[in-house]
């Protein structure tokens, strides 16, 4: 299940989207995650899905790398279908269970809600995967730049980030390490109801939390011992460079949404 | 070089323009709680640029927080601490000394920020303001003087515990700092990468002059020193060259710590009558005396 996660997992390579500005990157992910939600038609749907495909092409991303980061999802794909199916109550009824009523219009939305919820998903597993945390991290720092004035680290923010990437194999291990800690003590986690299980987690998330504890504050006094100062007379490395491809890039996702819209799709 | 006997304090007065200087210094954590410890009592201690300093004790000793001392992230809670002429009370000299002063810490996962081994050496230059050109050149540098560069993409996670101590010391070394402190920097390894990290300690004093302050409890580690300064109890029990400290073994067990092999190995041979000096250090020169006098007979 956790190798399933490739969330934050950056494919290195150079394909146009990899070499896209992270910050542009950014901007067209968040307007074509907000599009998902003006879409309301099948036609609409399959060519939000079309064009994310033909990014993933673009980006040169596997289509095989994709679908497994996307299997977490389908649980929650589901869940939402169901959701919309026993709680939408407009259209002509086309099930009648006990006091549950299924709609035409229920099964309907409930694609709908399950097909937005695994784009947005995929837009942002697009974005993720063609940028590096690196990137990431700057593209956030110079966007919320301008929040500098009221009070806002832009910096911090983006080290943040990179900063919960680069712990995230850290803690799987040190999370692995107490589980196998705790079954030579005789947990054994495979077993008893759901509570149970619940309980026993806590043996494992309670040594977590302090170790992650522990941890924050070591890697603040190392931090502060190599002249961090929250970004102040800092200097980047990474020179963040806008181009023509910027320039294509955002056109052609912004005609290809406002085309969408406009024709009600 | 004389075994150190402190100074009386009123000729602390004196700032020297280069080097460590500790006078007097006490550090008591959570005071005014019902969970005060004085972790220093009254530390003097003079370290000069490109000196290596080996401190050992055991664990409580007070080692560490003297380490902590060294680049400001504690402050004596009497007594001062100078670099380089520079008193770290003064808010204003803080970061002039953290430059002078880099720190490297026991857990090397703990201290590294950066996603790939590059960007990591880049954010302490980062810090420093550096322009981009300068950053480049001092991340090639410190890789290659850390034996690192075939690494220099990999997060890291990749590395093994010995590549990452590494990748942390590459960190501080790249932002050229007068002297270095390791504070237990091997303890976390397995003697391959201990061996690794104490090598490229060694040849960067020695090659370079960076000045070392090597915390540590295995006194193995420990003959490399220019100066060794034990402690106990939040004082500097004794100090010396490794030979002059090594020499009093019996003192040396009565802290609770370990004479190095090879010094037992010669007291042994001393016993047995053989010519072996009572303050060797090193395997080679036991041996040597050996053969000498076997040769001799």
């Amino acid at each position: 299940m956790l190798d399933d996660i490739i969330l934050g997992q950056y494919v290195p390579g150079d394909s146009f989207l990899h070499r896209l500005d992270p910050r542009t990157k950014m901007i067209l992910s968040a307007l074509l995650a907000v599009l998902v939600f003006v879409v309301h038609t099948w036609t609409g749907y399959a060519l939000y899905f079309a064009f994310t495909a033909a990014l993933a092409a673009v980006g040169r991303i596997p289509p095989r790398y994709l679908a497994r980061g996307m299997r977490p999802m389908v649980f929650f794909g589901v869940i939402t279908f169901l959701f919309q199916l026993v709680f939408v109550r407009e259209g002509r009824a086309v099930l009648d269970l006990w006091i549950l009523t299924v709609t035409d219009r229920g099964v309907v939305e409930g694609f709908f809600m399950c097909f937005r919820l695994l784009l947005v998903v995929l837009v942002v597993l697009l974005f993720t995967l063609t940028t590096s945390a690196v990137e990431l991290a700057e593209a956030v720092d110079r966007l919320l730049r301008p929040l500098r004035r009221v009070g806002v680290n832009s910096y911090d923010v983006g080290l943040v980030l990179s900063g919960a990437i680069r712990f995230v194999p850290t803690l799987l291990e040190q999370a692995d390490k107490v589980k196998k800690a705790q079954m030579a003590r005789g947990v054994v986690f495979e077993q008893g109801n759901l509570i149970e299980r619940g309980r026993k987690v806590t043996a494992i998330l309670v040594p977590l939390l302090l170790n992650v504890v522990r941890r924050a504050d070591e890697l603040g006094m190392a931090m502060e011992a190599r002249c961090y100062q929250g970004g102040v007379g800092r200097t980047s490395r990474m020179q963040l460079r806008t181009g023509a491809r910027d320039w294509v890039a955002a056109a052609v996702s912004v005609a290809w949404g406002v085309m969408l819209v406009w024709a009600g799709l | 070089m004389t075994a150190a006997v402190p100074e009386p304090r009123p000729l602390s007065r004196q700032v020297p323009a280069e080097g460590i200087r500790l006078r007097g210094v006490f550090h008591t954590y959570g005071r005014g709680t019902p969970h005060e410890v004085t972790a220093l009592r009254g530390v003097d201690l003079d370290i000069a640029p490109g000196q290596f300093v080996a401190v050992v004790g055991h664990n409580g000793s007070g080692k560490s927080t003297v380490a902590k001392h060294l680049n400001v992230l504690l402050q004596p809670t009497e007594g001062d601490v100078w670099v380089d002429g520079l008193n770290t009370r003064d808010p204003a000299a803080r970061m002039a000394i953290r430059r002078r002063v880099g720190m490297v810490f026991q857990n090397p996962d703990n201290q590294i920020v950066g996603i790939t081994v590059e960007h990591d050496v880049a954010f302490g230059l980062e810090n420093l303001g550096l322009p981009v050109e300068v950053i480049e050149q001092r991340i090639d540098e410190a890789l290659r003087l850390l034996g690192i560069e075939h690494l220099r993409h990999e997060p890291p996670h990749r590395l093994s515990a010995g590549q990452k101590q590494r990748l942390a010391i590459a960190g501080v070394v790249a932002m050229r700092p007068r002297y270095m402190v390791l504070d237990e920097a091997t303890a976390l390894l397995d003697p391959a990468g201990r061996a690794e990290v104490l090598d490229c300690i060694v040849r960067l004093n020695r090659e370079e002059g960076l000045g070392v302050v090597w915390i540590t409890h295995f006194m193995e580690e420990a003959v490399h020193a220019d100066q060794v300064v034990v402690m106990e109890g939040g004082q500097v029990v004794m100090a010396g060259t490794p030979r002059q400290v090594f020499q009093q073994a019996e003192e040396i067990r009565r802290l609770r710590l370990d004479v190095p092999l090879v010094t037992r190995i010669a007291a042994g041979l001393r016993e047995r009558g053989l010519p072996v000096p009572a303050d060797a250090v090193f395997l080679e020169e036991v041996v040597q005396s050996v053969c000498r006098s076997a040769s001799g007979d």
